[in-house]
């Protein structure tokens, strides 16, 4: 018969179990710390990689801009991925046509880098977005870019410009061994996600940038920027009909002389390019002085020049200058010397916008255009390159760097005002500019003894002028005023004023 | 006069300047006289011979050299790794003197290799008051396989001549995480396959202190069967499924998981008395026998017999500066005159996961005025309860002091 257990026994029996419980609970609680210790590692190292992520973006926010080109922009996109990521390889391939080639990439050695500027994939887009660790089974897509690109285990994705894939970025290691090189994870793939879609947008912004300041360079070569900066507006976009402004200018009209005469003798598409030929030599004349076109009419010239009238005056005589490029050009294919006049004044002027809101046009309305117009209409008949008005003189800086001398009183057609005539000659041909400064003295005196009525003096003192000056065209056409006064003098109340009734 | 020593490091990818220069800094930082010992670390990324010689042409011909390839290198105002570090410290001492010891042919021969060593240290006089620092090369390339130098027959090998350890440290020599074949350096030699000692024989006195930051997260379980480094069973059933078991069945960590997850701790101290980090040498899992249910450890020194806890790691690294701070607090007069941290190169951020670097933690507590060398390394050596213990996931802080 068996002993029953002593007491002693029960309670040793009794703590024995407890202690098999308490030591049951022991391990569990401790499995359950040691997962949530990796729990919490695994969220850590989340949490980590978004951070990163963040920053990623945030930086490629503030430093990449929408002026750059599109190669920067994604050589700095791909440089920030692979580095801050610690990447071994990144690559980005752009679409061409059927395929994908590299145009950017990071982490290649010289001969891989040779071998990719080679290479070209045909990817399809449904493969490229994709985590590749050494868990991945094998595709041929996926092999097809392992052997490709030589990056053993990568991330994909496709990089979308409106829409449309136009990219691939494909980033990886060359090593994946626990724990010091750890697969890449779903993380690596959702940062390089945000990134492609960056680098998306970036690229989509660039083109629009692109193609908007490629607008405003063309519009600009249509309505002058400076036009734009007068109304005070940005961009062509915010012109509004109606838009105007007052300004003083000085308005220079120049004009091919007899040029119809020159046309007849071409066909329309050599006048075209003849006249073209002209603008290439005439037109940058008015923008390195300041000035800008308000607008072509045919061979004419219309500009216009804020400020004083200096270097208006100084655009005036290095247009001759340039018409004298252009003849030497042309005289080589046998073509005849052409003459170009150029009519100065300075007023105010209505700058501004008509017509209706589908068509509408930049224009300048004032009086003072038409005098210059007037002005360059007058250049042959007194045998002047440059004829400005009075009061462009009186507003001129410094008359005396532009020699020039009073060759009429005029009162145009439609305006009671008389206009003081002065033909710079500063910009005429070595002998002419010679001649007309040595006999500056003669004419000024005769123009005095003109005005005041002495026309017998007068015409002596031209014919001395004419003497020394055979072709001075202001002083014949002077000496034969007088004499006509001679033969049927003024009204007593003549002043030297001298009325064009023609236009 | 006493100890002095001065630290310098470079990362210039040059070798030869690398090492010039790191040599001028320590040169500069320190009043030094006659200097006698250089202690050399470099990442892979150099050439050992020209770090060597850029050393020579600051120190001259005649200092002893010793050290080698490290991950990375730790100094008191800079820390990097697996780029082109290298980081030289200079002794010099009227008070102490620096014997050195080499023993070649480690691969697959530790124990008699370790034997050897032992022998040699005797015959320096090695005694129970001197500093002990062992190097050697981890990484065995000799074979097609690529296979790790075990610590702990290297140990068994040196205890078996020295009858009465000194206060040492030590370290596997792993140059990068690439396991790439690692170098040696002692004097003008480059070597590979070796074991280094140097011994501190004087009034310069060594104190240690392991950091781990794990802690025994459940009960003891005893290790019943083990074939070199795997261990087979665990109270007596196999041990995947014992470990499975401790981590819980509806747990998502998988045995492919278990690779530098799971870690072993053995308690040298009072089984059941309060938590003491000296007492616990922990011993990581790199790798499982799916066909054998076993864990693949880092050293073999986990035998039947064995009793083991499941070990929690901290995911934080305040415990080394506190550590640091407890470790300077027992030299109560002496003077520091330097300090040398053993890391392990698991330990890296990089590497772990972790948010810090824990050699930041040693740098911040550490008083200004000591100089810092801090190296990376393949595995620990340290004493754990007295008893001379290979470590995984460990820092060895050593802190040289003198009267």
């Amino acid at each position: 018969m068996t002993d029953p257990a002593s007491p002693a026994d029960s309670d040793r029996e009794s703590l024995e179990k407890q202690l098999a419980y308490y030591r049951q609970r022991v391990d569990e609680l401790a499995g359950q710390t040691v997962i949530a210790d990796s729990n919490l590692s695994r969220a850590r190292r989340e949490l980590k990689q978004r951070r990163q992520s963040l920053a990623v973006l945030s930086d490629l926010h503030r430093t990449v801009r929408t002026d750059m080109s599109q190669e920067e922009i994604s050589d700095r996109t791909i440089a920030r991925f692979h580095d801050d990521l610690k990447m071994d390889r990144t690559v980005l391939l752009m679409r061409d046509r059927e395929t994908f080639r590299p145009v950017a990439w990071r982490g290649f050695d010289e001969e891989a880098e040779h071998h990719l500027s080679q290479l070209s994939l045909p990817l399809n887009p449904a493969d490229t977005c994709v985590l590749v660790t050494r868990a991945t089974p094998g595709t041929d897509s996926i092999q097809q870019l392992r052997d490709g690109l030589s990056i053993p285990f990568f991330v994909a994705t496709d990089v979308k410009v409106n829409s449309t894939v136009a990219g691939v970025i494909i980033s990886g290691r060359m090593r994946e061994q626990k724990p010091f090189f750890p697969p890449l994870s779903a993380g690596d793939a959702a940062t390089l996600e945000s990134v492609a879609g960056f680098l998306g947008a970036a690229l989509e912004n660039a083109r629009l940038f692109n193609h908007a300041r490629d607008m405003a360079l063309s519009f600009a070569r249509f309505v002058p920027r400076e036009f734009l900066q007068f109304l005070n507006r940005d961009s062509i976009l915010d012109v509004q009909l109606g838009d105007q402004t007052q300004q003083e200018m000085t308005i220079l009209f120049s004009d091919i002389r007899s040029f119809t005469t020159i046309s007849e003798r071409m066909s329309p598409r050599e006048t075209f390019d003849f006249i073209n030929r002209y603008l290439r030599y005439a037109a940058p004349v008015i923008q390195q002085n300041g000035g800008f076109i308000d607008k072509y009419i045919g061979d004419a010239i219309m500009a216009l020049f804020a400020g004083g009238p200096d270097a208006a005056v100084r655009a005036g005589m290095e247009l001759q200058l340039a018409v004298s490029r252009f003849n030497d050009s042309t005289a080589v294919a046998g073509h005849p010397p052409i003459a170009v006049g150029a009519g100065l004044h300075t007023g105010t002027l209505m700058l501004g916008t008509i017509g209706f809101d589908e068509r509408m046009e930049s224009t300048v309305i004032a009086d003072a255009v038409n005098l210059a117009a007037r002005m360059e209409g007058l250049t042959k008949m007194y045998g002047a390159s440059v004829l400005i008005s009075g009061e462009c003189l009186e507003l001129l800086e410094s008359p005396e760097s532009f020699p020039h001398r009073l060759v009429d009183i005029v009162r145009v057609k439609g305006k009671q005002a008389p206009v003081r005539v002065y033909d710079v000659f500063a910009g005429d041909s070595e002998p002419r500019r010679q001649a007309k400064h040595e006999t500056s003295t003669a004419f000024a005196s005769a123009f005095q003894a003109y005005c005041a009525g002495d026309f017998r003096n007068a015409s002596r003192q031209w014919r001395d002028v004419l003497t020394s000056h055979r072709d001075d065209v202001a002083a014949a056409l002077l000496l034969k005023r007088c004499e006509q006064f001679l033969a049927a003098p003024p009204d007593d109340d003549w002043c030297g004023i001298t009325s064009l009734d023609h236009k | 006069m006493t100890t002095c020593v001065g630290v310098g490091q470079s990362t210039n990818p040059n070798s030869s300047s690398a090492g010039r220069a790191a040599a001028q800094k320590a040169l500069e930082s320190a009043s030094l006289g006659q200097i006698d010992l250089a202690l050399v670390f470099a990442t892979a990324k150099h050439q050992l011979a020209a770090l060597r010689d850029g050393i020579r042409e600051v120190i001259g011909p005649d200092p002893q050299i010793v050290g080698g390839n490290a991950v990375g290198i730790v100094t008191r105002d800079s820390l990097g790794y697996d780029g082109t570090e290298a980081g030289v410290a200079l002794f010099s001492s009227d008070s102490t003197v620096f014997h050195t010891a080499l023993a070649e042919e480690l691969a697959g021969n530790e124990t008699e290799t370790g034997a050897r060593l032992g022998r040699q240290l005797l015959s320096n006089h090695l005694s129970p008051d001197d500093g002990l620092l062992l190097f050697y090369d981890t990484v065995n390339l000799t074979t097609d396989q690529l296979r790790l130098n075990m610590a702990t027959p290297l140990i068994e090998g040196m205890s078996q001549e020295i009858p009465t350890w000194p206060n040492m440290a030590g370290m596997g020599l792993l140059g990068d995480m690439q396991l790439q074949p690692t170098q040696q350096l002692f004097g003008d030699r480059i070597t590979q396959q070796s074991a280094m000692a140097i011994q501190f024989t004087g009034d310069l006195q060594m104190d240690t202190v392991i950091m781990h930051g794990c802690r025994p997260a459940g009960d003891y379980h005893t290790i019943t069967k083990t074939d070199g480094a795997v261990v087979l069973e665990i109270d007596h059933r196999p041990a995947l499924d014992v470990v499975g078991e401790l981590l819980g069945a509806d747990s998502d960590i998988g045995w492919d998981d278990y690779a530098f997850f799971v870690t072993l701790g053995v308690n040298k101290g009072d089984r059941y008395g309060a938590f003491r980090e000296d007492d616990y040498a922990n011993r990581m899992c790199i790798g499982v026998d799916e066909q054998r249910r076993g864990l693949i450890m880092f050293e073999n020194d986990l035998r039947a017999g064995c009793d083991v806890q499941l070990m929690r790691r901290s995911l934080d690294v305040e415990y080394v500066g506190q550590r640091t701070r407890s470790l300077l607090a027992k030299l109560d007069d002496r003077k520091p005159v330097f300090a040398f941290y053993i890391d392990c190169a698991g330990r890296a951020a990089a590497y772990c996961g972790l948010d810090e670097e824990d050699a930041v933690e040693v740098q911040k507590a550490l008083p200004p005025g000591i100089p810092l060398l801090g190296v990376y390394s393949g595995v620990e050596i340290a004493r754990v309860a007295g008893d001379v213990q290979a470590l995984d996931w460990t820092g060895v802080l050593c802190l040289f002091s003198e009267p």
